[in-house]
């Protein structure tokens, strides 16, 4: 609290100078009884939703820690607030659309033109402004990064030294864990920096889009109202080709907002939707973990990203015993470590011969619960009971494995094991449970 | 599961064939509307038109959300499938209604200024009526989701799964529990529209074949249908939410257009006119500029007036307090589905008393790390770091463990034992297998705030239950081993100036 960062001190300067020109705007609209002028500073309306939106998600996402009603804080308020933006803007668009169609079917001229290019004009640079704004802060310091030494060195554009001081300042409320052993570990930390940039520009880049399509909105104003300014129509000529520029280029501008909108939808799904993050690749991560020597099975792997960066994994392993375990969780801590993923939870289960090595030891505590597990547990045992091809498929090869190579280590029958796994499976469900594609018998 | 042998699972199948059904329909009235707009050279039927487009377009996002959706597996890009995207799907529908709402109102604000007379008022109540009543089919198909829980039966069927009477206390869960299967829907537009305490059973004719289907139905569609029930709903609120949107509209319209054509004088197409209503310098065909005010000697003169101006500001308050009562309907789904994109612990677990009641397990020394989330319908999943004193007593302790998750509904947990070491008190607490400390940033909940965690600088790290750790305040960890662990101690030997940090 009463820190400012950088970033929202631009976000709020841009929320006082698009109010202020929307109110400027309906002022004149109604003064000058220019239905143009007015519709257009509902556009600055819109965007100060969009830019109130921003401003709160950031504010939530980085002030309301963890707490009772939310474990792992509220960092995705940022994300949901991106969503939240890319989606208004695409109705917007929508709506526009329809107006321009209804345009293209009946068009009409521009009363008034000289009103409507100066103020076009302004609404432009004000646009402009904005976004050469939240341009320069993409590209600015990262502000989540240690504070030791790297701090000066890794900030990019560094302009001002207000913005320096603010940037360190919030890293050092963000990292109350100074760790002066950088130097091994400094790329991993431009990684860092730029995920968490990426993760905050999403929140940005929300606004941004609202920006720029206000900014697309008054150069089409200005450019309809600047031809009409220089080849003027009388009232009582029909319309011609003049009346169809600010349709057809407001259409041109629908297509460009709604290309660039969508890649943003598309980033906060992955995040929203609990999808693996893009830089894991989780086939070669689960043949690495199983290739830890201890662990005897994994399943229930789930990798999923919290926002800005923060990976998050969960799995249970099978072992034989406890200290297997115990030298193999950390061994897999570095696997995942080294992949990106830095929370993670993993719960042992140790081989007991009555149950399966495939499924779950520990589910919940009755099997009527296993419509509410996330992953239900039936799917394993329907590749047991039903999937003749799966069970087939799957014990032939594990017997297989195992008449070659009674003695050997578990690791090199685990890979054969999961290329033939994989390749008896992948015509059927998929590789859901990752069970059956890094188990084995002993 | 989409592809068993058995059929589709049919909650999810009876989703979509509504939802087809409701989007050809009002695709083919969207159509019906622009050819007669053109042919009866109406813009505001034009205009009207759009609405019904968005509508189809909240019925494309709810149909790919379903669709999506129903991959309840696990694949590489998604590790737990793609029950979420339901919940998505109703975000993204509650937005996408908040922005046309935010749409209609600057346009029923410009109405405000300059008043605009219907052409034509007959069309448009034809029309209208016509759109209002595929709105209200569209109502009753959805009409249970946004009421309650949507029917279907687990009668019949060997399988173990079809018990549901173990299933927790959940006000938010899907139908479950014989109890809850003659609720009665309940037609509340507002609030919690998404609580299926129950399952409910569906109207009859539809729900009969429901039933009788449902009991044919192999275990595991069941569980799916009842599991995906529910996130499905908040899905299905949202196509709910726009198609009363509409049909809102639909009555204003008609209201609007009857009130128009019964009460307003229009101008007559030829004489002198005037239009008090409409803030025109000019009067319409009018010689001579008679005082503005004073509708009686205009009229006493010849000269028409239009009105009562009244009936004009009808349409732009109508529309205020449609844009009311949808803005109020739709906040609660925006809400929910929100919170739950957020990773919140769902509304009815508290954290601090399942906090409590695990550590007050005998053997249980400390939890940290505890997380419970919502993946998306009954679906909650709870992490925790409990440490006890050594393997054995947490292989006392792990059932009751889970068993006080179930309790609380939490049924998808991942537990992990750590083992505090003998004598370490400063141990307990701290996490025991954390990440290195360059991680800090990018753990999930990187910087500690939690009352049962505390943040140090320093960290112990146990390998194996079986070494002594020494704790030192300051970057240095020695390490004794009573057993022999070759590789561990490789590891550990390497680097014994690496700091590593509780991950907290």
């Amino acid at each position: 609290m009463g820190r400012y960062s950088g970033k929202t001190c631009r976000l709020i300067f841009m929320l006082v100078l698009t109010a202020g020109f929307f109110v400027a705007e309906l002022v004149s609209g109604y003064l000058g009884n220019s239905i143009a002028l007015v519709s257009d500073s509902f556009n600055m309306l819109s965007d100060l939703i969009s830019l109130c939106v921003g401003i709160a998600t950031g504010r939530i996402s980085r002030r309301a820690r963890r707490g009772p009603s939310a474990t792992y804080g509220y960092g995705r308020a940022e994300a949901v607030g991106a969503l939240s933006n890319a989606v208004f803007l695409t109705a917007l668009c929508f709506t526009i659309l329809v107006e321009a169609v209804l345009r293209l079917a009946r068009p009409e001229r521009i009363d008034g033109p000289e009103l409507v290019l100066i103020v076009g004009a302004l609404g432009l640079a004000v646009n402009l402004v904005g976004l050469l704004i939240f341009q320069d802060w993409g590209s600015c310091c990262s502000r989540l990064q240690p504070r030791a030494a790297a701090a000066p060195e890794q900030l990019q554009a560094v302009p001002g030294p207000g913005r320096e001081e603010a940037a360190v300042v919030e890293c050092q409320e963000a990292v109350e864990a100074g760790d002066s052993l950088n130097t091994q570990k400094r790329p991993e930390e431009q990684t860092v920096q730029k995920k968490e940039k990426k993760s905050e520009a999403l929140n940005i880049r929300g606004v941004l889009l609202h920006v720029m399509g206000d900014a697309l909105g008054s150069v089409v104003v200005v450019v309809a109202a600047a031809i009409f300014y220089a080849l003027p129509l009388d009232a009582n000529t029909p319309c011609n080709w003049q009346c169809y520029i600010d349709p057809s280029l407001t259409l041109i501008m629908v297509v460009i907002i709604l290309s660039s909108a969508f890649p943003l939808i598309k980033e906060t799904a992955t995040i929203l939707l609990q999808m693996v993050p893009k830089g894991v690749n989780m086939q070669g991560l689960t043949e690495r973990l199983t290739d830890v020597p201890g662990v005897s099975s994994l399943h229930e792997v789930h990798v999923w990203e919290l926002a800005g960066g923060k990976n998050i994994a969960t799995l249970h392993v099978k072992c034989q015993t406890t200290s297997d375990y115990q030298d193999a969780s950390y061994k897999m801590r570095e696997v995942f470590h080294e992949a990106g993923i830095h929370s993670v939870t993993i719960q042992p289960e140790y081989i007991d011969h009555k149950t399966s090595e495939l499924i779950c030891s520990s589910p919940c505590i009755s099997k009527a619960c296993a419509s509410q597990l996330c992953c239900p547990q039936q799917e394993v045992a329907l590749t047991h009971d039903n999937g003749y091809l799966e069970k087939n498929g799957l014990s032939l090869t594990l017997r297989k494995n195992n008449s070659l190579n009674k003695n050997a280590v578990e690791i090199p029958i685990e890979h054969t094991l999961a290329g033939a796994v994989i390749k008896n499976t992948d015509n059927c469900k998929k590789s859901d449970d990752k069970s059956y594609l890094h188990s084995t018998h002993f | 599961m989409a592809d068993n042998g058995t059929g589709e699972p049919r909650q999810p199948r009876y989703r979509r064939v509504r939802l087809m059904c409701m989007l050809a329909l009002t695709f083919l009235f969207f159509v019906v509307e622009v050819v007669v707009s053109r042919l009866t050279a109406s813009l505001a039927m034009l205009s009207d038109s759009f609405h019904m487009l968005s509508d189809v377009m909240a019925l494309v996002v709810a149909l790919v959300a379903v669709r999506f959706a129903q991959r309840t597996r696990a694949t590489h890009k998604n590790t737990f499938g793609w029950v979420r995207a339901e919940v998505m799907g109703a975000l993204v529908n509650a937005v996408f209604l908040t922005a046309l709402c935010f749409t209609i109102l600057l346009e029923a604000i410009e109405r405000f200024t300059e008043p605009h007379e219907i052409q034509q008022p007959l069309v448009v109540i034809g029309v209208g009526a016509a759109g209002l009543l595929v709105n209200l089919l569209g109502l009753c198909l959805f009409h249970q989701h946004g009421g309650g829980g949507h029917g279907h039966s687990h009668g019949g069927g060997g399988s173990q799964h079809h018990r549901r009477g173990s299933r927790p206390k959940l006000e938010r869960s899907s139908g479950d529990g014989d109890a809850g299967l003659r609720k009665e829907e309940t037609n509340t537009l507002v609030e919690n529209c998404g609580s299926t305490n129950g399952v409910n059973q569906e109207k009859l004719g539809d729900g009969k074949a429901e039933l009788q289907a449902n009991g044919s139905i192999g275990p595991n569609s069941l569980d799916v249908e009842v599991e995906e029930d529910s996130s499905g709903q908040l899905n299905m609120r949202g196509v709910f939410l726009h198609v009363l949107g509409d049909a809102l509209g639909s009555v204003i319209v008609v209201v609007n257009a009857s009130v128009f054509y019964f009460y307003w004088n229009p101008c007559p197409k030829d004489g002198p006119c005037f239009n008090p209503c409409v803030n025109s310098h000019c009067i319409e065909n009018a010689t001579v500029a008679p005082p503005l005010d004073n509708a009686d000697l205009l009229s006493q003169e010849g000269i028409h007036v239009a009105g009562p101006c009244w009936v004009l500001y009808l349409d732009p308050s109508l529309c205020l307090i449609m844009v009311c009562i949808l803005l109020y309907t739709t906040y609660p789904l925006l809400k929910e589905s929100a919170l739950i994109l957020l990773q919140t612990v769902p509304k009815q677990i508290d954290i601090y008393s399942l906090n409590l009641k695990l550590r007050k397990l005998e053997g249980v020394e400390a939890v940290h790390e505890l997380h419970v989330w919502q993946l998306a319908g009954s679906r909650i999943i709870g992490t925790a770091h409990i440490k006890c004193h050594d393997p054995a007593s947490y292989m006392k302790v792990a059932k009751h463990i889970k068993e006080i998750f179930h309790d609380e509904g939490i049924h998808a947990t991942t537990i992990q034992p750590e083992f505090s070491s003998v004598g370490s008190e400063s141990g307990v607490g701290k996490c025991e297998f954390p990440c290195r400390t360059q991680c800090a940033l990018k753990q999930c909940c990187g910087t500690a705030e939690g009352s049962t965690e505390k943040k140090t600088k320093t960290s112990s790290i146990a390998i194996s239950c079986s070494e002594i750790i020494i704790d030192s305040p300051h970057h240095k960890t020695r390490r004794t081993k009573s057993e022999n662990i070759p590789a561990v101690r490789l590891e550990a030997d390497d680097d014994p100036d690496t700091q590593f940090e509780s991950s907290l």
